[in-house]
């Protein structure tokens, strides 16, 4: 999954260890979720967003995301 | 590049050394005293002796996994642990064929855990590479 982590840690000049040590993981588990080889679970997306104080959307970008199609408003049954 | 460990890890390797210690100083100890194998209740107990430390490995392994607080880190050695459990699997079957049909030498069961050993090693190895 596509992530803007290394810009979002870059704008607020935290290294992978200081962003690892707010979120309580190693920094390899940044290093690997940072490089996309690793898919955060949900409880440590939310974690994540809290951190930067943004919508977990905002920081992961799945493919689903990037090519979701406009099914037009929905109507009550 | 040494990687610092998690809590978890350093509790795994408290635990580890100790009973890998245990395990060496049984194996050394147990063979001269059981001359000749015998069938006896004795010899069966002295003789699964060294067995008990590589048990308690396998437990701290299993702790490991409960006490990893690290998703990534945990993820990491369930992989190393399936790739010990299917080297072995793969070796033990490959080579149980070749003892019954081509009469190869037997396979000493208890090499299994050194080679698991060596696999998950190698398994970490190229989990260190892979997510470098």
């Amino acid at each position: 999954m596509r992530n803007q982590l290394k810009v979002l840690r870059a704008e607020r000049d935290w290294s992978q260890g200081e962003l690892a040590q707010r979120l309580g993981v190693s920094r390899q588990s940044v290093n690997a979720i940072e490089t996309g080889k690793y898919d955060p679970s949900l409880p440590l997306a939310f974690r994540i967003a809290r951190v930067f104080n943004l919508p977990i959307e905002a920081i992961f970008d799945d493919d689903a995301t990037a090519e979701a199609v406009d099914i037009g408003p929905l109507r009550p049954r | 590049m040494n990687q610092p460990k998690s809590p978890a890890m350093r509790r795994l390797m408290r635990r580890f050394w100790p009973l890998m210690a245990a395990y060496v100083v049984l194996l050394l100890s147990v063979g001269p005293i059981i001359d000749a194998p015998t069938a006896s209740l004795g010899a069966y107990l002295l003789a699964g002796l060294p067995a008990l430390p590589l048990v308690g490995i396998i437990v701290s392994l299993a702790l490991y996994l409960l006490e990893e607080a690290d998703e990534f880190l945990k993820v990491r050695m369930v992989e190393a642990l399936l790739w010990g459990l299917g080297a072995i699997l793969v070796i033990s079957t490959v080579w149980g064929f070749l003892e019954s049909l081509a009469g190869a030498p037997q396979l000493p069961l208890h090499w299994l855990f050194p080679i698991f050993c060596v696999a998950m090693g190698l398994a970490d190895l190229l989990a260190r590479w892979r997510y470098r």
